[in-house]
C-alpha cells in the first residue's frame, strides 16, 4: 500500500465512520442479538432463559403465526403488482403531450404525502359500510350486498390493497421519469416497422421502464413486508375480525409490547428478515437477466 | 410515446381516463374535506352530500379541543423531525462523501453492505434495539428516535453517493493541490454544489418521520411526549378514545395532521418530483 | 472554517436541540420526595385526584405526588421494562395476571400486612382482581358493576310496565319485539336491546347464561353449554332481525360516549351499562332534553339465583422498580381510607370496593339510583374480568367470536370448535413456561 492509498483508506473510513457506528449497533447487533433472544424465553423484565429450539417449535405449531404469514403473502402478491400495473398505467397517459400534466401528476401524487395514521383513519372512513364512499360508488352496480370491507374478514385485505393503491403517487413519478428519458428513436422505428399502441408499450415502454419496475419491485417487497400503521389504525389497534389483518410485523409487535414474549418475537423477525431478503435476491438476480439498461 | 399522435378518438378516451382517474384520486381527499366541515348527524346522513348545508369551520377547534394538547403533540412532531433531518443529513452526506469520493479499498463491496441495510425494516430489529435503549435508559425521552439518525441512513447515503459521483473529480484534485483537506473539500466543494440533492433527502427524511408510527408507539410513554400520529391514533382508540365515530372531527384532525406535507410539496414541489426520479433512475 | 458556512446555523441548531432535550427531567430544587402516578383520567375525574393529592401533601408534608396522563396501559408495561417507570398507575381492565407474571409489578402483600388494611373490608370480587398467584399486586380504588338500564317513556310507549324491566333474557327478546319499530322500507328505526351498543363486554354474555370462561385451573370452557347458549343467543339476532337491516341499524348509531349515544337519542331502549351512564349523561345529553330512565340487574337466562354482574373497578399498581416504593405505598394507603375513597367515588361517581360505606355518601351521591347499584353490588355473583395470563388474546378471540356470530356470518358451534383448541394451545405454552420459572418466582416475590 502506498501513502497515498493508506491515507485514503483511513479518510474514507473516517468519512463513513458515523454509518459503521450505525451499522453495528443498527443492523448487525440487533441481528445477532435476535439470533441468541430467539432461542431464550425473555420478557426484557427477567433475564433471558435458554430455551433452546422451542420458540420455533411453537411458532411451527401456531396458526397465528401462518395466519400473519399468508395475510403478509396475500397483501404482497395482491398490492405490489396492482400498484406496478397502475402506476405504469397512469404514467404512460400522462407521458402523451397533454394539456395540464403537472395538475394531472399533482392530483395522482397527493395521495402519497398522507401520513399512515391519517390513511388508516380516511380509509375507515372510505370504506364504512353504510356511509364509506367507496361503497357509494359501489351500491350502484352491487345493491345492498356491497362488501364489508372492515368487518368481514373476506373483505379487510382488499380494503387495504384499495388504500395502497391510492398512494402510488411515488412510484408513478419514477415511472413518468423514466418514460420521458426514453429515446424517442425507439418510438419512430416502431412506427416505420408498423407497430401499433400496444405492440409499441411491449416492445419500446415497457423494456425502457423496466429498470425502474425492478427498483420500485425490491422497495415495495420491503415495504409490503413490514405493513404495519395502516391496518392497525384501520383496525382500531388490533389485528382485525378473526386475525384477518395480521400481518407479520403486526405478529411480531403483538408478541413482543403486548404480550412480552420477544424471545418468540425475535424467532419471527429472523423469519421476517430471511424472507425480505431471499425475495429480494432473486428479484435481484431475476433483473439481471431481464432489466434492460439503456 | 412523445412522439405518437393521437387521433381524436385516441384523445377522447384519453382524456376521460384521466379525468376519471383523477376524480378516483381527488374524490377521498373532497370527501375528507366535506366531512370536516359537516355537523355530526350530517355525517352520516343518506343521501350524501358532497357540499355541507352550512360550513362547520368549529370542528377543526373542537378537534383540536378534543385531541388533547394539540398544538404541543404538534412541537414533538417538529422537534423529533427537526433533529432527525439534521442529523440524516450530515451523517448520510459524510458517509457519502466516503463511498464516492475517496477511492479506497474495498469501498464498494462496503457499499454493497450499505444497500444490503436496506433490507432491514424496523419491525425485524425492534426487540434488540428496544433492548438497547432500554440498558441506555432512553425509553421515555425523544432520544431513541432522533439518535440513530445521526449513524446515516442507507437509502440517504445510497441517494447522495449518486449525486456526488456527478460532481467532477478536478474539482476535487484542483483543491488537493491547494492543499485541502477532505474535510475542507467535503464542506466547502461539494456539499455548496449539491444542495439540490441534500435538500432531496432532508425533505424525504422529514416525511419519513413525520409519517413514523411504530417508533414513536414503542418509545413514547406519556402523552405529553406524543407525536402527531401518535395522538391521533390514540384518538381513535377504542378503550376512551374521543374520536372514536365522530367523524367530523377525525377527518379535520387528520386534514390538520397531513397539511404540513402538502404546504411542503407545494412550496418544494421541483425538490421533490428531482428526488423522486434520482431515486428512481439507478436501479 | 465553520464561519463562512450556512451549514454552521444548522450545527448549532442541533447543538441547541439536543442540549434542550438533555437537560428535560427535574425542575428546579424540591426537597420533598416526588412520586409519579399514572393514569388515564382527564376532565373532571382528573381534577378529583388532584384535589386528593393536595388533602394528602398537606397531611405529608415530605411528599409531592405529580399526576401524569398514558396513553395506553400497555404503556406501563413499556415504561417499566424500561427502566422508567412511574411509582404508581391506575389500571382498569384485565391486565393483572400477565403484568404480574411477566414481573412488571411490585408485590404488596408485606406493605399491606404493615399498613393494617383487611381483606375483609372489600367487596371480595374486587380484592380477588387484584390478587394473582397468591400474591396481591394492586389495591382497588373505586368499583362498578354493570347493569340493565332502560327508558321507562319508550316502555311505557310500547304498551309495557315502566316499573316491571325484564327478569330473563327471555322476556328481554319478548320485550325487545315489543319496543321494535320499523319504517315502509322495512328498515329498523328502533329496538329494545341490541347486545353490542355499547361492545365493552360483549365477551363477557356467558356470564348471565351461567357460563365459565375457564375452570380456574388449567382448562378453558368456552365450549360449555351455557357459553354455546349465549352464544346461540347472540346468533339469534341476524336470524330474527335480517343481517343486512341490523347492520343498516347499528351502522347509523354513534358512539357511546357522545350524545349520539344511542340510548339517549331513543333509538335503543335498553342497554348494559355501568354506573357511570350518569356521567355520560350529564356530559353528552343536550340541555333540552330529558331522559326517563331506571336502573335493574341485567336480566340472566333464568331467574332463580341472586343476580349477575361484571364488576370492575378502578386498581392500582406499584411497577416493578418503582423508585420511591414507601411513599408511593404511603399514598396508595391513603387512597384506601375510606373517606378519601368515597371522596374520589363521588366526584367519579362510582362506588367504592369498600363494603360499609358512610350515610353521607349514599345521600351525596349524584346518582339516582345509587342504593340500587349498591344492593346489586351485595350480590355473591359478580364477576370480575377473566384473570388469566393470556387474558388479551383471549378477549380478542372472544371478541372474535361474538362479532363472528351476532353478524350471522358463522355459526356458534363452528367458531368456538376453531377458537377454543387454538386459545388452549396458548394457554397450555404460557402455563408450561411459568411452570418453568414458577418455583424462582414465587421464592423473589413472597422475599419482596
Amino acid at each position: 500500500m502506498t501513502q497515498q492509498e493508506r491515507q485514503n483508506l483511513r479518510n474514507g473510513l473516517l468519512f463513513i465512520s458515523p454509518w459503521v457506528v450505525g451499522f453495528l449497533a443498527f443492523a448487525l447487533y440487533p441481528l445477532l442479538a435476535s439470533v441468541y433472544y430467539s432461542f431464550t424465553d425473555y420478557s426484557v423484565l427477567s433475564p433471558p432463559v435458554w430455551i433452546g429450539t422451542e420458540n420455533y417449535e411453537e411458532l411451527a405449531d401456531d396458526p397465528l403465526f401462518w395466519k400473519s404469514m399468508t395475510n403478509t403473502l396475500f397483501f404482497a402478491a395482491l398490492s405490489i403488482p396492482l400498484s406496478t400495473v397502475c402506476a405504469c398505467a397512469l404514467a404512460i397517459m400522462l407521458n402523451f403531450r397533454i394539456r395540464f400534466q403537472s395538475i394531472f401528476r399533482t392530483i395522482f401524487f397527493l395521495p402519497a404525502l398522507v401520513p399512515m395514521v391519517c390513511l388508516g383513519v380516511i380509509w375507515m372512513w372510505m370504506l364504512n359500510k353504510q356511509m364509506g364512499l367507496v361503497n357509494l360508488g359501489l351500491s350502484p352496480v352491487l345493491g345492498d350486498s356491497v362488501p364489508n370491507w372492515l368487518e368481514d374478514p373476506a373483505f379487510t385485505k382488499l380494503g387495504l390493497v384499495i388504500a395502497t393503491l391510492w398512494c402510488l403517487g411515488h412510484s408513478m413519478v419514477i415511472y413518468l421519469a423514466g418514460l420521458q428519458e426514453a429515446p424517442v428513436q425507439l418510438y419512430e422505428a416502431a412506427e416505420i416497422d408498423g407497430a401499433g399502441f400496444w405492440r409499441k408499450i411491449s416492445t419500446v415502454t415497457l423494456p425502457c421502464l423496466s429498470p425502474y419496475i425492478f427498483f420500485n419491485t425490491i422497495m415495495a417487497i420491503i415495504g409490503s413486508f413490514q405493513t404495519f400503521a395502516v391496518p392497525w389504525v384501520m383496525m382500531k389497534g388490533e389485528a382485525g375480525p378473526e386475525q384477518s389483518m395480521l400481518f407479520v410485523a403486526t405478529y411480531i409487535y403483538i408478541n413482543a409490547f403486548d404480550n412480552w414474549q420477544m424471545g418468540k418475537a425475535c424467532a419471527v423477525a429472523l423469519i421476517l428478515f430471511i424472507m425480505i431478503a431471499i425475495l429480494t435476491l432473486s428479484v435481484v438476480k431475476l433483473g439481471e437477466r431481464k432489466v434492460h439498461y439503456q | 410515446m412523445t412522439s405518437h399522435r393521437l387521433s381524436l378518438l385516441g384523445k377522447v378516451t384519453l382524456y376521460t381516463l384521466l379525468l376519471l382517474c383523477a376524480f378516483v384520486f381527488v374524490a377521498p381527499f373532497i370527501w375528507m374535506i366535506s366531512t370536516s366541515l359537516k355537523t355530526l348527524p350530517e355525517t352520516t346522513a343518506m343521501p350524501i352530500q358532497w357540499i355541507p348545508s352550512s360550513l362547520e369551520w368549529r370542528n377543526y377547534p373542537d378537534a383540536i379541543e378534543a385531541m388533547g394538547d394539540f398544538w404541543l403533540y404538534a412541537w414533538n412532531s417538529l422537534y423529533i423531525c427537526v433533529i432527525t433531518v439534521i442529523g440524516t443529513v450530515l451523517s448520510s452526506a459524510l458517509a457519502a462523501y466516503g463511498f464516492s469520493r475517496i477511492e479506497w479499498r474495498g469501498r464498494d463491496k462496503v457499499f454493497l453492505l450499505v444497500l444490503a441495510t436496506m433490507m432491514i425494516p424496523f419491525p425485524v430489529i425492534m426487540v434488540p434495539v428496544y433492548g438497547l435503549f432500554k440498558d441506555l435508559g432512553w425509553v421515555g425521552s425523544f432520544k431513541p428516535l432522533w439518535v440513530p439518525a445521526l449513524f446515516a441512513n442507507a437509502f440517504s447515503v445510497f441517494l447522495l453517493r449518486q449525486f456526488f459521483k456527478t460532481i467532477p473529480n478536478e474539482l476535487s484534485d484542483a483543491a488537493r493541490i491547494d492543499g485541502c483537506n477532505e474535510l475542507r473539500i467535503f464542506w466547502h466543494i461539494v456539499l455548496p454544489l449539491s444542495k439540490a440533492s441534500l435538500a432531496t433527502v432532508a425533505l424525504f427524511t422529514f416525511m419519513w418521520t413525520w409519517n413514523d408510527y411504530l417508533g414513536p408507539m414503542v418509545y413514547l410513554i406519556n402523552e405529553e411526549q406524543f407525536t402527531l400520529s401518535l395522538a391521533l391514533q390514540s384518538f381513535v382508540d377504542p378503550s376512551g378514545g374521543k374520536g372514536l365515530n365522530m367523524w367530523h372531527h377525525l377527518m379535520a384532525a387528520s386534514t390538520l395532521i397531513t397539511l404540513p406535507l402538502v404546504i411542503l410539496y407545494f412550496f418544494c414541489q421541483k425538490v421533490f418530483v428531482q428526488g423522486i426520479n434520482a431515486t428512481g433512475t439507478k436501479g | 472554517m465553520l464561519k463562512s458556512s450556512p451549514f454552521k446555523w444548522l450545527l448549532v441548531a442541533l447543538a441547541y436541540l439536543a442540549g434542550s432535550c438533555a437537560q428535560q427531567s427535574d425542575g428546579p430544587d424540591e426537597d420533598r420526595v416526588i412520586i409519579s402516578i399514572w393514569t388515564r383520567w382527564s376532565g373532571f375525574e382528573k381534577d378529583v385526584l388532584d384535589e386528593i393529592i393536595k388533602d394528602f401533601e398537606q397531611e405529608q408534608a415530605g411528599i409531592k405526588v405529580q399526576m401524569f396522563t398514558m396513553g395506553t396501559p400497555q404503556k406501563i408495561m413499556l415504561a417499566t421494562a424500561g427502566g422508567n417507570p412511574p411509582d404508581l398507575a391506575i389500571l382498569s381492565g384485565p391486565y393483572i395476571a400477565s403484568y404480574a407474571e411477566n414481573n412488571a409489578l411490585t408485590p404488596l402483600d408485606t406493605m399491606v400486612a404493615k399498613a393494617g388494611i383487611e381483606q375483609d373490608d372489600y367487596y371480595p370480587v374486587f380484592w380477588d382482581a387484584a390478587t394473582h398467584r397468591g400474591h396481591l399486586w394492586a389495591l382497588p380504588i373505586s368499583a362498578g358493576v354493570t347493569a340493565l338500564h332502560y327508558n321507562k317513556k319508550m316502555f311505557r310507549e310500547a304498551g309495557l310496565d315502566p316499573d316491571r324491566p325484564p327478569r330473563t333474557i327471555a322476556e328481554l327478546e319478548e320485550y325487545n319485539e315489543k319496543l321494535l319499530k320499523r319504517d315502509a322500507q322495512g328498515r329498523i328505526t328502533q329496538m329494545g336491546f341490541l347486545p353490542d351498543k355499547p361492545d365493552w363486554w360483549v365477551q363477557y354474555y356467558g356470564y348471565w347464561f351461567g357460563g365459565k370462561i375457564w375452570d380456574g385451573e388449567s382448562q378453558l370452557t368456552l365450549s360449555d353449554e351455557a357459553n354455546l347458549n349465549s352464544l346461540h343467543w347472540l346468533a339469534s339476532y341476524p336470524e330474527r332481525f335480517g343481517a343486512d337491516t341490523l347492520e343498516n341499524f347499528r351502522a347509523g348509531l354513534g358512539s357511546p360516549a357522545s350524545a349520539q349515544n344511542p340510548f339517549f337519542t331513543e333509538q335503543v331502549a335498553m342497554t348494559i351499562q355501568g354506573v357511570f351512564l350518569s356521567n355520560f349523561l350529564e356530559h353528552y345529553l343536550p340541555d333540552d332534553t330529558s331522559l326517563e330512565w331506571a336502573i335493574a340487574p341485567f336480566p340472566s337466562a333464568t331467574e332463580d339465583g341472586p343476580p349477575m354482574g361484571l364488576a370492575e373497578g378502578d386498581l392500582c399498581v406499584m411497577p416493578a422498580g418503582a423508585k420511591h416504593p414507601e411513599e408511593a405505598f404511603a399514598f396508595l394507603a391513603y387512597l384506601q381510607r375510606p373517606e378519601v375513597m368515597e371522596k374520589l367515588a363521588l366526584g367519579h361517581r362510582k362506588l367504592t370496593p369498600i363494603k360499609e360505606v358512610s350515610a353521607s355518601f349514599t345521600e351525596e351521591h349524584p346518582h339516582p339510583y345509587i342504593k340500587d347499584y349498591l344492593a346489586l353490588l351485595k350480590s355473591p355473583n359478580l364477576r370480575p374480568h377473566v384473570q388469566l395470563v393470556n387474558a388479551n388474546e383471549l378477549r380478542n378471540a372472544m371478541r372474535d367470536m361474538f362479532y363472528g356470530v351476532y353478524s350471522g356470518r358463522s355459526e356458534p358451534g363452528a367458531m368456538v370448535e376453531r377458537i377454543e383448541p387454538l386459545q388452549q394451545k396458548i394457554l397450555d405454552r404460557k402455563l408450561s413456561r411459568w411452570e418453568r420459572v414458577e418455583a424462582a418466582r414465587l421464592k423473589e416475590w413472597s422475599e419482596q
